[in-house]
């Protein structure tokens, strides 16, 4: 432990890292500046965060991470890898050149590449510590998956923390004397969902208390959607003017657009936007075109996701009753000047705090909580008291080496927020019998045995003899006392192609 | 109102009132950054020209564009000129930079521009986006910084830019960049007292080094020592460029049999863009295809790293011979390797790995190489540092964050002189020698004036000129200025003693002079004629 910062050189790197499934961040705490600062691996050129992917390229023999796998897309046979940590919880790899990639080895992979670029910086520094921002309350096990891949990445067990993103905020604003005993409302805008938690904090002697009053998301308005919608009219453009059809698009031509669409997306949600049309110019294209976008084509564009965003923060609004919340606006999702705009609409008498660079804030909370873990700053601890998490595991029973096993397809300790985990199931009997999928709640830290909760009869499965039918069962929350069951089929090697056999259904939760 | 006034207002205040902005401005070959001073921060902070995404540098390109129907014409400048190349090529003007100084003009329809009012141009749009984070701005004061090796007509001409962009007011000086770059590396890393650092400043247009000795340090102030520089103008990751798209000629004459000039301007154009591409690609992976789509038939060429670092080779030895250069040309004498502490790479160019690996074989210690967070920004950000310092805002004690104050003890760069009268015949004179601290840059010699007539005895043609390179001959040697002496009084030929005195001013580092009658000894006294050596610009004296 350090006295105080004189000690502390700077060889010695405490970093925060914020790892998503879209893109990731990396914070050290800069004893110069006494502060967190995100490291800009673009070197200053455009995102500071780095896209979570990595790609192997057999023609070159060669792994490339985050940026440079993204801008290489579709330039030849690439395998390209992202959604790094759905992949560590679903415990999903990759085969490449007949290697199987565990899922955390893979992860591992990009966290060492991050290591490495932030360490050309000052070559002769130690990490001295790591604070991993996570998905709130991502579960143990994965926690544990997750420090087997950093640990694999070269960092030692004593060297990690895991905090959860609310922390990472909270000791944030605290840091920058922004917390005050009240109300303080987090809305997290990211890439799979908009989510909201509103807290009730005391500020204690020793202690930052924060107690959850309320918890909401909205998964159809990440910004992936978003992206998706840009490229989808970017795709039209495109087509329109080529008139190529977009079924008959080679990969490359693909690809292309998905950079393109990539590197121009922002200009669809800057401000600038609304005084003068922007230009896109088809550069890529034979002969290359300009397609001038005007702010009506923006407004239309995020017309769904404005109507949707406003009566969430309608609902929001409700839950603070007369008191002013401080409102923190963290993800990368606010960099788009509407969703700003729209929140400081909404609480325009409350203090808003929205940064530059949105997305680097959990890391830059993170690499606080380290830097105070190491006693260089003083800050105090943030206790989180959350109940939208889940209390028990959740899945199925399952035969496996002849031996009946609960598999968990919820696990203890995830956010209601964490989304839909999959499993795959070959069933024992034919299906011209009715198949019913019992779901089942076991205490991991009691170690009782399961305990059936919902006996689902499957309706309409495609007509398979026993043993062929192979089904992929999902489970996620809808809210905090209701799950959703998707079925679908995954059909049987060569003998039963895939159909498109799909069947949900929401139980309740005792 | 001048820069100076808004100081003493701001030093009255005892603050920054919330619309004065103090800029730095790192006016690029390839891009352009523009930074400004945030006193709640307590730190300098570039401006987003994207408006919350990130993208700070903005592409040094301008571009004129008409509308044949209306007669319409605009200027655009910036991202969307350099998007847009491939649809108006003839119109479109790049690396700017490289002509400053120079009495070549840019050719746009029927008009033709001097570089420093294409310059003008870029700088009104930085400046207009300091505009767009705060309607209210007011500038106060600014730093523009210019490259170490700038000659004085080079720099003379970023002044009559920023003349030209209505900054004259706000203009405290113009910065060096690898000086601007250390003061951006020293507010967020610590130098330790006795450190030799070279800074290796490799941007868009230019390589500049610059070793700094860390002669001074204690909590308040740190004093760097400029001893050795090098680098060279034209050298920068347009070169590279440069080189890759003369290799895609040739591979299209290979493979499609079409000549370079067969090629219409707006694929060459598109080559442009294409081999920008293959630079930046082959710096994170180790190959890239080249998607030839204009020619016919239409192929793809793959491009290896190694194929790469093949054609540059001669670039890539270049660049080590100049890194080399900086360390055996030192002021005091030859630097080995290992008296280096860090070697600083900033500038955007300076992330191609075979960078790294150059400088790892000249120091064999991979240790000692030091990336900058954020190479592209640095100037800027020491730019509007050295500006704040200036406007007096530094001295607050309160201001503990931002490490100690900064001092530079700089040096001329190149041989200043005259051009002389030999037996021999034209020859250079050094007056003030290359690696003299500005503070010492100021010296004066008495030459004896002879002439054939008697107009030769009152007037006469002095020539100012810089050294760049210290072999040079005088033929290589740039012009600072020709001045005409006249009214001297009439006397016999070598009865006519002169004193010259130039000196160079340590803000932007301008060559200044006279002219002085010394008479001649107890024959003839001294008449009190005194020239100041004038050229067009104001800022000469």
């Amino acid at each position: 432990m350090y006295d105080n910062d004189r000690d502390l050189n700077s060889s010695r790197l405490i970093l925060g890292i914020d790892i998503g499934d879209n893109s990731s961040c990396v914070a050290v705490y800069n004893t110069a500046v006494k502060n967190a600062e995100i490291v800009d691996f673009s070197g200053g050129y455009g995102h500071a965060a780095v896209s979570t992917m990595i790609q192997f390229n057999p023609g070159a023999d060669e792994w490339a991470f985050g940026e440079n796998a993204v801008m290489n897309i579709g330039d030849s046979d690439e395998i390209n890898i992202s959604g790094l940590v759905s992949l560590l919880r679903c415990g999903e790899g990759v085969k490449i050149k007949d290697v199987y990639y565990p899922a955390y080895k893979l992860l591992s992979m990009f966290v060492k590449k991050l290591l490495e670029m932030v360490c050309y910086i000052n070559p002769n520094s130690e990490i001295s510590k790591v604070v991993i921002s996570c998905d709130d309350y991502i579960s143990k096990n994965v926690q544990l998956k997750f420090s087997e891949s950093l640990e694999y990445a070269g960092l030692g067990s004593g060297d990690i923390l895991f905090k959860s993103d609310s922390e990472c905020i909270l000791a944030k604003i605290l840091y920058d004397e922004g917390l005050t005993n009240g109300k303080v409302i987090i809305l997290d805008y990211g890439s799979r969902a908009f989510r909201g938690k509103v807290f009730d904090v005391d500020l204690r002697y020793d202690c930052v208390s924060a107690k959850v009053d309320a918890f909401d998301f909205d998964d159809e308005i990440g910004t992936s959607s978003i992206e998706n919608d840009v490229l989808s009219l970017i795709t039209t453009y495109y087509c329109e003017e080529t008139g190529l059809r977009e079924e008959n698009f080679p990969y490359e031509t693909r690809a292309r657009l998905e950079q393109f669409s990539r590197s121009h997306k922002d200009l669809f949600f800057q401000k600038g936007i609304l005084t003068k049309p922007v230009q896109l110019y088809y550069n890529f294209a034979y002969p290359p075109f300009r397609k001038t976008v005007t702010s009506e084509v923006s407004k239309q564009l995020i017309d769904r996701y404005r109507r949707r965003l406003t009566s969430f923060l309608d609902k929001f609004a409700k839950h603070n009753g007369d008191v002013l919340p401080i409102v923190f606006c963290a993800g990368s999702g606010f960099e788009m000047f509407w969703a700003r705009e729209m929140v400081k609409e909404f609480f325009k008498d409350c203090t808003i705090l929205c940064q530059k660079g949105p997305s680097g804030a959990h890391a830059e909370g993170a690499a606080l909580i380290g830097a105070s873990a190491m006693g260089i700053c003083k800050l105090k601890n943030v206790e989180i008291n959350d109940f939208y998490k889940s209390i028990t595991d959740i899945g199925i029973l399952a035969k496996s080496n002849n031996e009946m096993k609960f598999l968990p397809l919820i696990e203890e300790g995830s956010h209601i927020s964490t989304g839909i985990n999959r499993q795959v199931v070959i069933l024992t009997e034919g299906t011209e019998t009715p198949v019913y999928i019992d779901i089942y709640s076991k205490s991991s830290s009691t170690k009782s045995d399961p305990k059936l909760i919902e006996h689902i009869l499957v309706p309409e499965l495609p007509v398979r003899p026993k043993g062929t039918m192979k089904l992929s069962v999902g489970l996620k929350f809808v809210n905090q006392s209701e799950l959703e069951v998707t079925l679908s089929d995954e059909g049987f090697g060569g003998i039963f192609p895939k159909t498109d056999y799909a069947y949900s259904v929401k139980m309740c939760l005792e | 109102m001048r820069w100076e006034k808004y100081r003493d207002l701001i030093t009255e205040k005892g603050n920054l009132p919330e619309n004065y902005y103090i800029l730095g401005i790192d006016l690029g070959t390839t891009n352009s950054v523009i930074s400004y001073w945030d006193n709640a921060a307590k730190k300098p902070e570039a401006i987003d020209l994207s408006n919350g995404f990130g993208k700070i540098p903005m592409p040094s390109v301008v571009q004129f564009r008409k509308d044949a129907y209306t007669g319409e014409s605009e200027w655009v400048i910036g991202e969307e000129a350099y998007r847009s190349m491939k649809i108006y090529p003839g119109t479109t003007v790049r690396s700017i930079k490289r002509l400053m100084g120079t009495s070549e003009k840019v050719v746009l329809g029927k008009d033709s521009y001097k570089p420093e009012e294409i310059s003008a141009k870029i700088l009104l749009e930085l400046v207009q986006h300091c505009y767009n984070l705060n309607p209210k701005a007011e500038i106060v004061g600014l730093v523009v910084s210019v490259p170490y090796d700038f000659d004085d007509a080079a720099k003379k001409a970023t002044l009559h830019a920023c003349e030209l962009a209505g900054l004259s007011d706000s203009l405290i000086c113009l910065i060096e960049e690898p000086k601007a770059a250390a003061l951006a590396y020293n507010f967020r890393h610590s130098l330790n007292k006795g450190e030799k650092i070279m800074v290796f400043d490799f941007g868009g247009g230019t390589l500049d080094i610059t070793i700094f000795h860390v002669v001074d340090k204690d909590e308040s102030r740190i004093k760097l020592q400029v001893i050795s520089e090098g680098g060279e103008a034209a050298h920068g990751g347009d070169n590279i460029d440069d080189i890759i798209t003369e290799e895609c000629y040739r591979i299209i004459q290979e493979k499609t049999g079409q000549l370079k000039e067969n090629i219409d301007i707006e694929n060459q154009a598109d080559l442009i863009i294409k081999s920008r591409e293959t630079k930046e690609r082959l710096s994170g992976v180790k190959s890239f295809r080249i998607p030839f789509t204009f020619c016919v038939p239409p192929f793809v060429e793959q491009f290896t790293r190694d194929r790469l670092n093949e054609l540059i080779q001669g670039f890539i030895s270049k660049t080590k011979d100049l890194a080399l250069g900086a360390l055996h040309d030192a002021y005091a004498g030859a630097i080995l390797p290992d008296e280096i502490d860090r070697v600083l790479l900033e500038g955007g160019s300076s992330q191609m790995p075979w960078i790294r690996d150059t400088l790892v074989e000249i120091f064999n210690d991979e240790s000692k190489i030091y990336s900058s967070d954020r190479p592209a920004l640095d100037i800027s950000l020491g730019a509007a540092y050295y500006a704040a310092m200036k406007m007096g805002l530094l001295s607050d004690p309160d201001i503990v964050s931002e490490g100690p104050m900064v001092e530079f003890e700089v040096v001329v760069p190149h041989d200043i002189g005259l051009e002389v009268v030999t037996p021999l015949g034209l020859q250079f004179f050094t007056l003030i020698k290359r690696g003299t601290p500005y503070v010492l840059a100021k010296k004066s010699r008495t030459f004896t004036l002879s002439g054939d007539t008697l107009e030769d005895m009152t007037t006469f043609k002095l020539k100012v000129l810089e050294r760049i390179d210290k072999d040079d001959t005088i033929e290589k040697c740039k012009l600072i200025g020709e001045f005409d002496v006249k009214g001297l009084p009439e006397r016999p030929s070598g009865k006519t003693k002169l004193k010259i005195t130039l000196s160079v001013t340590e803000e932007g580092g301008l060559v200044a002079g006279s002219v002085e009658d010394m008479g001649f000894g107890e024959e003839f006294e001294p008449s009190g004629i005194k020239d100041l050596l004038r050229s067009e610009s104001k800022w000469d004296t």
